[in-house]
């Protein structure tokens, strides 16, 4: 079995895959579209078909090394306990952000919701705000944490919080109105990391991110 | 039913009434006849006798009287037979197969026992001389009939004219009825006079009886007598009554007891009373005479057989046709017996004859009161025939086949080969047309009713049909009259000779009616029967129908329909006509359309002025095509008509092939008038309800209605001149009263709760009927209908080009991004403009904002602009912080929510959740400094070109595919590098 360091870590895949990485979040941000299909098509295809044609095709890898694994009853039980004191952090942290930052009012949930009857936040949330999740988990989690963990292992959350950094700075997204999805960046990094398994953090994001919308709501109207 | 019982009331009335004039005190002891003395027992309450009855029975004299006019004339109304003819089809073309269907009726016999003979006649010079007589006449007409419905279609070629072996001769019944009669009595009505007359004629060596009216050989008067027995008075005076002789009265005492002396009978008395009786009694002793009186009854002349114009003076049973020279010999009194009694013989004054006896001369021959004048046979004169001395007229009037020189009779009951020759039938098939009847019956037209030829323009049908008439005669047997019916009813045609109902004498002068008549005792009474004689077949000539109906096609029959049925102005009036009847297709036919208006009720075309012509008039109200070939429908906006009413007219015109360059053509004909409403859909308003802004919603022109949900509408009618109203929408009445209102009035308010593209119908109808109390109902009535759609409001920035432009139009310092250029038909060229990318033209610019629909814009809240996502008060960009070429991005946001929520709420139950309102944005993209016509190139290349039209979606598709294609090659090529080393 080949032991993978640090040396042999940084070799043409290594710089093939970051520059894959860096290009689909460059294009992602700069690539023209018109209109909200365009959108949508453009975020499946840089944040999910090309890292996935990218690991089955260049890396020739299977996508369980990737952290897409069912859920486990075994695995929650390992892990439940940090995923429960993460999410109490997580709400404390979206409490007291929603207490002192200031977002004038002009959160977007808030604005989704006013004129808005509560079933479509709902929508907006299980739909629209559970599809970037899933998209933001598989790239940043899956593709770049999981690639980057040979080489740079528990670093490797930190890594793809920069990135995320990044791409948000990019989309013209680094705002408080993606507070919750920097706040949970790293949590859920740390999950993923402990679990192998994007199902945990996927999971803890969506839960922690609605609960926060609702805390900024409730707090902001 | 009710004839028959008013008539025979009347007799009965009769003949009490001559019952009670005629009431002889018979025995002569007729205490009533005798005291009087009066002949005949005419009782003087006669008439109060009449009267009683009509009191008790409540008849009115009038009444009675208007019965006794009818029936006098009853004999002149009795139905003689008829026949109508129907052609099917009703405009035939040349060629075209006829039928005609004869409806015989008043016949007793039904359609199969009649003989319908037809003629068929062409048009002049177009008949043959059929049965060779050196004449083309009717006889000719019925064959050429008769033969095709003996022939029925049979290609008489085809037959074998060597033997006849089908045995198919008839013998016809003449009329056909159902009784065999002893005598044919055959008739014919005038239908003038309504008179039958037997068709008869006076024997050839009988003279016609001339036209000395009747006379009587008689140089006093003629009567008809009857006898009676006159009363006269005698002596008088009185008698004695003898005493009566009652007899003796005796008694005899009782005998004594058996021992001893018996003693001595007693004394016995008896009293005889006579009674009372007169002492004297008066007498008169009176003489009957026999005498005679008149009966009221007019003698008549009794005609002589073989003595035409001679007869004998003749009076009813019971009386006696008398000459009377001296009238005191009738009906004579006493006083005038009396002196002819006393006369002394050999007197002066004694009259020759008298008998005399002894003093006194007494006419004791009873001739002289009994049998006075002259009675036996008194000759006269007379114009009535004896029954003797005529001839009846009953024969057919079939068609006779002509052969070699000889007639055959039709329906004699032999049909040989000469006949099936003649009627081109099959001597081999007993029915050559293969029907109930045999060959003859077919020539014959027993039953033949439908008569089917080939229809040359001009021909002209008929019909003779021979039956038994409804009228019985007056002879003692069986016999109804038989009859004929034409089409035409025409036996007689004035100054024609030949069709005429001939009487032998025809003198109508001396008051008499001008009719023959014969005399025939029928059950002891001389009854007169009129007779004459008529040409039947002179008369067709008069009796041809022309299936054409005057000779030209039938018309067009046009029906022309209009919607809607109560226009108003400004609605469009839509005309459509139907023609029933056309022979060709509708391509074909010709339609003219006009319009007139006018302000009466009026079908004088003197009251209409025609509008149509006018061409300001057509180009006003929407007309473009008034006549042309298939144009069955016509349309007219009412924008501006200054009628009260207008009259539309449709002719049509289809062409007619008649044959034989006889074409022409067929119009038809059909106008309506229509009353215009005062109204028009402007009259109805409508606007937007509740909040501090009320607008209309509808545009100038009234149409194009646009609506929002959560809107309150409030619908208002102009209501001068109406008082009632009904509010519907979509058909369902609209449940809104203002304030105090008892019922609906002209305005009217409804919520709108529908999605985007809904459509609703606003409907209103109005009138001035008045209530009790009230005035001013001059039949004003108004309906109108209002289309409002519900739309989805938004906001658009930029600038909204016009559709038939050639450029892309700019304002604010904004022009659109020119995409490309339409081409159309005609050759015309429009840009297309992008309404989502401009080009800014100056550094400062001012984003032009439309709203749809336009009402919303004062309704608008949060409005929020922002440029790049940075906020800004309004759309006034200020682009010199831009470098050129970039592009911003342009953004508005808007908040649109219903302003009468309340009201919603409160009045028409909406739930508040329903009417939140919305978010309205819309962003545009503004190229900064470049020109922006140059966006816009035109691609020489195949490939550029086809990039350049392909969809956007398309296209960018193909991006995104080229583009992970070319990174996961790239990725691939630099891994192989890997793997190699």
């Amino acid at each position: 079995m080949k032991i993978i360091t640090k040396d042999n870590f940084f070799n043409i895949q290594t710089i093939t895959t970051s520059g894959i990485i860096l290009i689909c979040i460059f294009l992602f941000a700069v690539f023209p579209t018109q209109g909200i299909f365009q959108e949508i098509i453009i975020s499946l295809i840089f944040l999910l078909i090309i890292p996935i044609i990218y690991i089955k095709l260049i890396l020739k890898k299977s996508l369980a090394d990737f952290g897409v694994k069912p859920f486990t009853y075994r695995k929650w039980k390992e892990n439940w306990f940090m995923i429960t004191i993460l999410f109490a952090v997580m709400i404390l942290i979206f409490y007291f952000i929603a207490q002192y930052a200031d977002f004038s009012n002009e959160h977007f949930a808030k604005k989704i919701i006013s004129g808005k009857d509560f079933w479509y936040w709902l929508f907006y949330e299980l739909v629209v705000v559970n599809f970037f999740i899933i998209l933001y988990e598989f790239f940043f989690r899956g593709f770049i944490m999981f690639y980057f963990l040979k080489g740079f292992h528990f670093y490797s959350i930190f890594i793809q919080f920069l990135l995320f950094l990044l791409f948000l700075d990019l989309t013209n997204f680094l705002n408080l109105d993606a507070i919750g999805y920097i706040v949970v960046t790293l949590p859920a990094g740390i999950i993923a990391y402990k679990s192998k398994s994007l199902a945990y953090s996927y999971l803890f994001s969506i839960i922690s991110i609605i609960i926060g919308d609702v805390i900024f709501i409730k707090l902001l109207s | 039913m009710k004839k028959t019982i008013k008539k025979t009331f009347l007799v009965t009335i009769i003949l009490l009434e001559i019952l009670a004039l005629n009431i002889y005190p018979v025995q002569a002891f007729s205490l009533l006849g005798g005291l009087l003395g009066m002949p005949g027992g005419v009782s003087p309450n006669a008439n109060g006798m009449l009267k009683q009855v009509e009191e008790r029975y409540h008849l009115n004299k009038k009444s009675i009287q208007d019965i006794g006019e009818t029936f006098n004339v009853a004999s002149q109304k009795s139905k003689a037979p008829e026949v109508d003819l129907f052609f099917n089809p009703t405009s035939p073309k040349f060629g075209e197969k006829m039928t005609a269907t004869a409806l015989p009726k008043f016949f007793q016999n039904e359609n199969k026992k009649l003989y319908f003979t037809w003629y068929l006649k062409h048009t002049d010079g177009k008949n043959k001389d059929l049965n060779e007589d050196g004449k083309i006449n009717q006889e000719d007409w019925k064959i050429e009939a008769m033969r095709i419905i003996a022939q029925n279609g049979f290609i008489r070629e085809k037959a074998n004219y060597e033997s006849d072996d089908d045995n198919d001769g008839y013998d016809a019944q003449m009329g056909k009825g159902n009784n065999i009669q002893q005598k044919n009595r055959c008739y014919v009505h005038d239908f003038k006079s309504g008179e039958d007359y037997e068709i008869a004629h006076i024997k050839d060596n009988i003279d016609s009886p001339g036209n000395d009216y009747s006379r009587f050989d008689c140089d006093g008067t003629m009567i008809c007598s009857s006898p009676y027995r006159l009363s006269c008075g005698g002596q008088e005076g009185t008698i004695s009554v003898p005493e009566q002789n009652l007899g003796d009265a005796s008694s005899t005492g009782g005998s004594g007891g058996d021992s001893g002396s018996g003693g001595s009978g007693g004394d016995a008395s008896v009293s005889l009373t006579i009674p009372e009786h007169n002492e004297t009694i008066d007498y008169k002793s009176i003489t009957i005479f026999d005498a005679v009186t008149d009966s009221e009854y007019s003698p008549y002349c009794k005609p002589i057989s073989e003595s035409p114009g001679k007869g004998i003076a003749t009076c009813p049973e019971g009386t006696t046709a008398r000459c009377i020279t001296d009238s005191r010999t009738l009906n004579p009194t006493c006083d005038f017996i009396g002196d002819m009694t006393a006369r002394v013989c050999g007197t002066a004054g004694a009259e020759e004859g008298a008998c005399c006896s002894g003093d006194l001369c007494t006419r004791t021959n009873p001739t002289a009161f009994s049998n006075p004048g002259e009675t036996g046979t008194i000759s006269c004169t007379t114009q009535t025939i004896n029954d003797n001395d005529i001839e009846q007229s009953c024969e057919h009037l079939f068609p006779s086949a002509h052969i070699n020189n000889t007639w055959y009779d039709t329906g004699d009951g032999s049909f040989d080969l000469n006949e099936e020759k003649f009627w081109g039938t099959n001597p081999h098939d007993p029915s050559t047309a293969n029907n109930d009847n045999n060959d003859e019956a077919n020539v014959a037209g027993l039953g033949r009713d439908k008569f089917m030829w080939t229809y040359l323009p001009g021909d002209k049908v008929g019909v003779i049909v021979e039956g038994t008439s409804l009228s019985p005669t007056k002879h003692n047997d069986s016999s109804s009259s038989i009859m004929w019916a034409l089409p035409n009813n025409i036996f007689e045609k004035k100054g024609d000779n030949d069709c005429t109902i001939h009487h032998e004498h025809g003198n109508k002068s001396g008051g008499d009616d001008g009719e023959t008549k014969y005399s025939e005792n029928i059950k002891g009474y001389d009854v007169e029967i009129p007779f004459a004689s008529v040409n039947i077949n002179a008369c067709l000539k008069y009796n041809l129908v022309d299936p054409m109906k005057g000779g030209q096609p039938g018309n067009l029959e046009t029906e022309l329909n209009y919607y809607p049925s109560n226009p108003n102005k400004g609605d469009i009036l839509t005309f459509s006509a139907n023609i029933s009847n056309n022979t060709t297709d509708n391509s074909q036919l010709y339609y003219k359309w006009s319009v007139y208006g006018g302000d009466e009720q009026s079908l004088d075309m003197d009251d209409w002025t025609e509008l149509s012509n006018n061409a300001d008039f057509r180009n006003i109200n929407g007309i473009k095509l008034l006549e042309g070939l298939g144009l069955d429908t016509f349309d007219i906006n009412l924008n501006e008509i200054n009628n009260k009413y207008i009259r539309v007219f449709i002719e049509t015109e289809e062409y007619y092939n008649f044959g034989e360059s006889q074409d022409t053509t067929r119009s038809g004909k059909s106008d309506v008038i229509i009353k215009i409403g005062s109204m028009s859909d402007n009259a109805m308003s409508l606007q937007i309800a509740g909040g501090n802004d009320v607008s209309n919603v509808c545009s100038d022109n009234g149409d194009n209605c646009k609506v929002l949900n959560g809107q309150i509408i409030e619908a208002k009618l102009d209501d001068s001149g109406l008082r009632n109203f009904s509010w519907t929408l979509n058909g369902k009445p609209i449940n809104y009263l203002q304030e105090g209102e008892t019922t609906q009035g002209n305005i009217v308010r409804f919520p709108i709760m529908g999605n985007p593209g809904d459509s609703y119908v606003l409907k209103v109808i109005a009138n001035d009927t008045a209530g009790l109390g009230e005035s001013g109902n001059a039949g004003n009535k108004v309906i109108l209908t209002k289309n409002v759609k519900v739309v989805k409001p938004s906001v658009k920035l930029g600038i909204i080009n016009s559709l038939d432009s050639d450029s892309c139009t700019a304002s604010g310092g904004l022009s659109p991004l020119r995409l490309g250029t339409y081409n159309d038909l005609n050759g015309d060229t429009t840009a297309d403009c992008s309404q989502s990318v401009f080009v800014a033209t100056r550094n400062n610019i001012n984003v032009p904002i439309s709203y749809y629909p336009a009402n919303i814009e004062n309704s608008l809240t949060d409005i929020q602009w922002s440029v790049n996502g940075v906020k800004q008060d309004n759309g006034n960009i200020d682009l010199s912080n831009y470098p050129t070429g970039s592009t911003i991005i342009a953004s508005i946001t808007a908040r649109y929510a219903p302003s009468n929520r309340s009201e919603l709420s409160q009045t028409w139950g909406v739930s508040q959740f329903e009417t939140g309102g919305k978010t309205l944005s819309d962003s545009i993209k503004i190229r900064v400094g470049t020109n922006p016509q140059q966006a816009s190139g035109t691609p020489t290349k195949v490939i550029a070109s086809l990039i350049y039209n392909l969809p956007t979606q398309i296209l960018f598709l193909i991006k995104i595919v080229l583009t992970v294609a070319i990174i996961i090659f790239a990725s691939g090529i630099i891994m192989s590098f890997d793997r190699k080393r």
